[in-house]
């Protein structure tokens, strides 16, 4: 008797513990006055039960599992961009950036933001030009910091 | 007794606080079916274990990454199906074709006594399941072996859940009917 590709669905659905319980019972009650059904759901637990037995994972190669261990540090290593150091260091990056730009906008409309502790003009751009290193060397150790992400990402 | 998804859990905390006992359970309780995934998405024996155990230091390495929103079998499925794709980019091999159901195994050299020995059915499983489409075998490989469900083989190798379920039914189809080909006629 041919069995309908729905209820061959239906039948490993069963097997995987795909149903919900009154689709289990609707289709238990159905193998129970079925038998073709209730036999072509035995040929499909024999198939079943193979699927599942971890025995058909594929054999490891030798020394795997040794080779895996000898590639991962024996003292796990923080990710240095999540680390508490390179968080510290996205801030401190943002925040004199957001300084610096500040301090060229007041420069650059002569306002006198960087005059508040009296400061003569020639002095304003020191300040600024301080900024700008400053900037420029957090930048330095963020690229040096991504470099160390990127060895510890690949395992050097 | 403590199930497999909650010795996880709690070894990935362990290994995140640099415990190296826990990395190692991890790797050797996962290693084999890692090794396994690999070999059906590279197909090469050599290459396969390249892949593999790339895939595992990349995600011991970066296990403090892993915040426990999927489960970890699944995050780990995931760095093992990327660096497949990345290692097969770099090698200019073809892609796993997502889209082609595969033909038909041929049904004629397998014997249908069911008195088999049962090694004897697990080699001629291995063999049915060589005979798929790769991505067909690979998809039965996280559903039984990887105990995955199906929206999380969706989130490892992308494919919609409605087409893993249609795959895995042609899938199982074609190895029930090579297993016993009198199931081949219904």
């Amino acid at each position: 008797m041919m069995i309908q590709a729905s209820d061959q669905q239906l039948l490993w659905d069963y097997l995987d513990n795909q149903l919900d319980a009154k689709a289990r019972l609707a289709l238990e009650t159905r193998l129970a006055k079925e038998p073709a059904l209730a036999e072509q759901l035995q040929r499909y637990r024999s198939v079943h039960q193979l699927l599942s037995d971890d025995k058909l994972a594929a054999s490891l190669p030798e020394n795997f599992e040794a080779a895996v261990l000898a590639k991962i540090p024996l003292k796990q290593q923080k990710n240095p961009l999540t680390a508490s150091s390179g968080r510290l260091l996205n801030i401190l990056m943002i925040a004199t950036g957001g300084l610096t730009g500040l301090a060229y906008w007041l420069q650059q409309n002569n306002l006198p933001g960087l005059n508040t502790n009296n400061l003569p003009l020639p002095e304003s751009q020191t300040l600024l030009m301080s900024m700008l290193c400053l900037n420029g060397f957090l930048i330095l150790l963020l690229i040096d910091r991504y470099l160390q992400h990127r060895r510890w990402l690949h395992g050097a | 007794m403590m199930n497999s998804q909650e010795e996880d859990r709690l070894l990935v905390v362990r290994a995140q606080n640099g415990d190296r006992l826990a990395v190692e359970r991890l790797v050797r309780k996962h290693q084999r079916l890692v090794f396994s995934l690999s070999l059906k998405f590279i197909g090469h024996h050599h290459d396969a274990e390249e892949v593999a155990q790339d895939a595992l230091v990349k995600a011991m390495r970066s296990i403090d990454r892993f915040e426990g929103d999927a489960r970890f079998s699944t995050w780990l499925y995931r760095i093992v199906f990327n660096t497949a794709v990345s290692f097969r980019r770099k090698k200019r091999l073809p892609m796993l074709s997502l889209d082609e159901p595969g033909e038909l195994p041929v049904v004629s050299d397998f014997q249908t006594d069911h008195a088999l020995h049962q090694q004897e059915r697990f080699s001629q499983l291995h063999e049915a399941i060589a005979q798929l489409n790769p991505t067909d075998g690979l998809l039965i490989e996280l559903f039984y072996l990887g105990e995955q469900q199906l929206q999380e083989i969706e989130q490892i190798t992308g494919i919609s859940s409605n087409t893993i379920k249609v795959r895995l039914f042609r899938a199982r189809q074609k190895l029930a009917a090579i297993l016993d080909p009198s199931l081949a006629l219904r």
